[in-house]
């Protein structure tokens, strides 16, 4: 490999040892390739070899970078070719560009496996079966040898171990699939000879055990690439790699066709179930209008008996034949008429045949009244077993996108154990809820998430074993990942009993970075407590993409530690991507959807322009949904409005809108080809009458409003001033760490040491800073004296003040509030918490009146 | 040309015509042979006006004609575009085409009326679509093909070239949009 001699060398033996694990893979990928002409044999190699160009180009490598560039050209060039002449040309390219990337590593090109029979599996419809079922029988493996090393004393899973690798071995030598039949005998055999062993297990023979699954799992996915599946081996996510490219797996085309496929039928059960609402909204008003109808027969026939009754009175009195004339008689029936009494014959007035044709006219009417009725009762039985259809298929189509959380358990167990092999530490894995589900693509999303956090466990979490023994805890440190249900939400747990986070050093990298500490920071691009580079972690790269990737998947991440007692990383992510239950807000005329799982609370604003609310024992600054998304104004705000407070991980936002308009179960789809992404936004949902409603993305709002930039902001002309503030605070740390953080925001800083050098800077200056940060307990003039005084001066009274205290307590806010103060944030305080509240609440600089 | 008197002319050339939509498949990509066979070496185009200007928009790439639906606005996005919209069997962003094409300094013509239609267009080379908000009206022309037009030098680049006006030799010609280079155009600014 050439060297730059500047680089570490300890990172460049890392990704040599990264390149020497991926070369077998594409090897073994070429080989297929060569075999069944499958351009899904591509994939897994593309993908590698893409990863080592951006490895190599992070780490300054050019012949590398160049090499790796045209073997990834060179491979898609392949995929296109595949069943075409020009493939064997292409693939003698890819294997000399492969050659030469091995040789610029110092590598060897390992020669394909002979584990695949060249007689065999050359049907792609076998291949493709097998690939499913081999995945299935690996998976089962690896879930028994778990529960064995959970309970070494229990050895019933070997037993059903045994059958399943007695299955697999038979189905694989079937296919022709010799080594692996050989590996499993092998497996097999050491089972049946561990059922004969001491008991409880000793963990060597575990560990046997699982290093014979390990090299199935290898043969299994190097032979049948399969990067569908989201258990297939990934690489440790790079920070070029993470810009430029999604960390989830590209699965083979086919497999994204019929996702393809699958998403469009979904979005098709969405528009049915929406359709459906919209029909039963119109059934209601059919029913409603029938309820009418029955009024009005009803009343018709009122009428008609009326007129009736009023008709035989008026024949009685001899009125009804001089009111209305009888209509000529026949002349055969002339004279005749009077021959017969009243009692003897009727006689029919004009008035008689139009009260006559009334009630019959009526009586038609109740009786199409009372068929309709019959028939929209019909209809309602059909409405009802269409709704309980069209639920059922929805429900039929998500379950479709699901997939248990145990694909992969594989790849975490695998991942535990290889760290802790290089960083010499004994670590236990123990998973639960594995049969949690989620959303295939986020399954897909958060692997490298769920690796990355591993990997940071047991090289920063877990101890040495001697250091462990020294601390009195067991030498094996134990790492738990964790799955659970909470609502429409999946919770995944993955906590270690190692050391925990070293929150002196997190302050110490906090105040030289001139940023107020907090857990967040964990999660800030670049933030790292460590200053040499491991080969496994320690590089300032990882969380904050863990933490970009599990917000895109609509989730969040959050971290608790106790020094000694490990660390606790909790991602909570929503079961499908495709289903959400929203809630309806309007905002300047417009309709969106916000998830309700992202809902804490809701709140009623006392003032529809109050710019704080106190909401669980806090105050959060108000951010207006409108403003925030530079929505068009085409209504007035109402006076009475709503607050939703929205989480994301442990962050707070509180979000103002116009009126709540009602909850629905939303399929979620994209926002068209034009739009792939749309800041704040994760999607779009039909709505019952048809409507197309935005989905927002709390994780992303909060975002914005942290930065403190609104889209009408970020349009802003360059007449925009900047915004200043002034930090009063006694403690010399305290006034440099707020000075580095608002200025890397972009604020002008000026500083005070109390209140009395504060308020007489306010007093000189001609121009009044945008807000004023305060704190309470200050000598000489404290932040409730200060406050008070700015209240009294006309000229300092537009001046908004925030307190940022140690004082949590109430009496201390509720006299701050009292006082006038327009925000109360207690230390030690989120960051972005802090600049989202002064971007809230400042005011441009003004000139003082009369100054 | 009223949008009920465009749906008629185009639904005697195509495929099918239903609730004030006309659709050639239902978003489905590939034109019907109707539209997408050019006679005579002329295209088959549908003629839209922008503030008095004329623009051909090759009926190949259009996948759907209808009223212009409601408009969910997105946030973060250029003046031009208007939101996003159901059309054409799925989500298409909504584009203001006067607005996109800067026409909208000029007055509007007698023939332009309130009535807004929505033209889904596709890109024949790449899987983008939209929907183009338009407040002339439309109608279906022959114009010359790709060889009698004009370059259109001085236009923007969604503008493939000009062709006279079959109305009349004194009328302005009538600038042809390339479809593809629209949408990849828009797609570049929104990704900006």
């Amino acid at each position: 490999m050439s060297v730059d001699r500047r680089l570490d060398p300890e990172l460049l033996a890392g990704f040599r040892q990264e390149v020497d694990g991926y070369l077998p893979v594409i090897s073994q990928g070429l080989a297929a390739f060569s075999r069944l002409g499958n351009a899904d044999s591509l994939v897994e190699p593309h993908r590698l070899v893409h990863s080592i160009k951006g490895t190599a180009s992070l780490l300054g490598l050019p012949e590398l970078t160049e090499i790796a560039g045209h073997g990834e050209e060179a491979l898609e060039r392949l995929m296109d070719a595949a069943g075409s002449a020009a493939a064997a040309g292409v693939l003698a390219e890819v294997w000399t560009l492969v050659e030469r990337l091995a040789a610029s590593a110092g590598l060897a090109l390992p020669r394909p496996s002979a584990a695949f029979d060249e007689t065999a599996a050359d049907n792609a419809e076998i291949l493709d079966g097998f690939r499913q079922e081999a995945g299935e029988y690996v998976g089962a493996a690896a879930r028994l040898l778990h529960e064995l090393a959970r309970e070494p004393g229990d050895l019933s899973p070997l037993n059903e171990l045994r059958r399943v690798l007695h299955t697999f071995k038979g189905v694989a030598a079937v296919v022709g699939f010799k080594r692996l039949a050989e590996l499993c005998h092998r497996l097999e055999d050491l089972a049946e000879a561990t059922l004969a062993g001491p008991v409880p297990l000793p963990q060597a023979q575990i560990d046997a055990l699982f290093a014979d699954l390990e090299e199935m799992e290898t043969l299994v996915l190097g032979e049948l690439p399969a990067a569908a599946d989201p258990s297939a081996p990934l690489p440790q996510p790079t920070r070029a790699q993470s810009e430029t490219e999604s960390a989830a797996p590209e699965p083979p085309r086919a497999v994204r066709d019929d996702r393809r496929r699958l998403r469009e039928v979904l979005r098709l059960s969405g528009d049915l179930v929406s359709n459906h609402t919209a029909f039963e909204a119109r059934f209601h008003g059919l029913k409603r209008q029938l309820q009418e109808l029955e009024l009005a027969v009803a009343r018709l026939r009122r009428v008609s008996r009326q007129i009736e009754g009023a008709t035989e009175s008026m024949a009685f009195a001899g009125l009804a034949s001089v009111a209305h004339p009888a209509p000529l008689p026949a002349a055969a029936w002339t004279g005749r008429e009077e021959a017969f009494d009243s009692l003897e014959l009727e006689r029919y007035s004009g008035l008689d045949l139009l009260s006559r044709s009334l009630a019959e006219n009526a009586a038609d009417l109740s009786s199409i009244a009372r068929e309709l009725a019959g028939d929209l009762d019909g209809a309602e039985s059909d409405r009802r077993e269409l709704k309980r259809l069209t639920r059922g298929l929805q429900d039929q189509m998500l379950r479709l996108q699901l997939a248990p959380l145990g694909t992969l358990s594989a790849r975490l167990d695998r991942t535990v154990r290889a760290t802790a092999a290089r960083e010499g530490k004994r670590v236990d894995l123990v998973l639960a809820g594995e049969e949690v589900e989620l959303d295939r693509a986020i399954l897909a999303g958060i692997a490298d998430p769920l690796l990355h956090l591993l990997r940071n466990a047991v090289s920063h979490g877990i101890e040495l074993p001697d250091v462990r023994r020294e601390q009195g805890k067991p030498e094996r440190g134990r790492i738990t990942v964790r799955a659970r249900m909470e609502g429409s939400q999946v919770a995944i747990e993955i906590a270690d009993d190692g050391a925990g986070l070293d929150w002196t050093a997190i302050h110490a990298a906090a105040a030289a970075a001139g940023v107020l500490p907090g857990a967040h920071l964990l999660f800030e691009p670049g933030f790292t407590t460590t200053t040499a580079v491991g080969e496994v972690s320690g590089r300032g790269v990882g969380l904050d993409v863990v933490k970009t990737e599990v917000e895109r998947l609509r989730g969040s991440v959050a971290v608790q530690s106790h020094a000694g007692a490990g660390a606790t990383f909790t991602l909570r992510l929503p079961q499908s991507l495709a289903l959400a239950r929203v809630v309806l807000v309007r905002a300047a005329g417009e309709t969106l959807a916000v998830p309700a799982a992202s809902i804490v609370q809701v709140l009623r604003l006392a003032e529809p322009d109050a710019r704080v609310v106190d909401a669980a024992g806090e105050s959060f600054p108000v951010s207006d949904l409108a403003e925030l998304l530079a929505l068009p104004s085409r209504e007035r705000s109402p006076a009475r409005r709503s607050v939703l407070l929205l989480a994301a991980g442990e962050r707070r936002l509180a979000l103002a809108v116009d009126d709540l308009a009602g909850i629905f179960d939303a399929v979620v789809a994209g926002l068209g080809t034009l739009l792939p992404r749309v800041r704040g936004v994760s999607g779009a949902a039909v709505a019952g009458d048809g409507r197309l409603l935005l989905v927002l993305n709390p994780a992303e709002l909060l975002a914005v409003a942290a930065s403190g930039e609104t889209a009408a902001q970020g349009t802003a002309g360059p007449g925009t001033e900047r915004l200043s503030v002034l930090v009063v605070d006694d403690s010399l740390s305290v006034r440099r760490v707020l000075a580095g953080l608002l200025r890397a925001a972009g604020w002008e800083v000026q500083v005070a040491r109390d209140g009395r050098e504060a308020l007489e800077s306010l007093q000189a200056t001609t121009r009044l800073p945008s807000v004023a940060v305060v704190d309470v307990e200050m000598p000489r003039m404290n932040g409730y004296e200060l406050l008070a005084s700015l209240r009294r001066e006309p000229a300092l009274r537009p001046l908004p003040v925030v307190f940022l205290t140690s004082r949590a307590g109430e009496k201390h806010r509720a006299n701050a509030v009292s006082l006038g103060a327009d925000g109360y944030l207690v230390k030690p305080y989120d960051d972005a918490n802090l600049l989202a509240t002064l971007a809230r609440v400042a005011r441009p600089e003004v000139a003082r009146a009369g100054a | 040309m009223t949008l009920d008197e465009l749906l008629a002319d185009l639904d005697g050339e195509v495929l099918r015509t239903w609730g004030g939509t006309w659709s050639n498949g239902n978003g489905a990509a590939g034109a019907p042979a109707a539209l997408a066979v050019p006679a005579n070496g002329h295209e088959r185009c549908l003629l839209i006006t922008l503030h008095g200007r004329r623009f051909a928009v090759p009926s190949h790439a259009v996948q759907a004609v209808s009223e212009l639906p409601p408009v969910s606005a997105v946030p973060f996005s250029p003046p031009w575009l208007r939101g996003v919209a159901r059309a054409a069997g799925g989500v298409v962003a909504v584009v203001d085409l006067a607005r996109l094409l800067a026409t909208e300094a000029a007055p509007l013509s007698p023939e332009e009326t309130a009535r807004e239609i929505l033209l889904v267009v596709k890109a024949s080379d790449a899987d983008l679509d939209a929907g183009l908000a338009v407040r002339g009206i439309a109608r279906l022309v022959s114009l010359a093909g790709a060889a009698g037009r004009i370059p259109a030098t001085g236009e923007v680049d969604a503008v493939a070239g000009l062709v006279p006006d079959p109305a009349g030799a004194d009328l302005p010609p009538i600038a042809v949009l390339d479809v593809d280079r629209l949408l990849r155009g828009i797609r570049k600014e929104l990704d900006a």
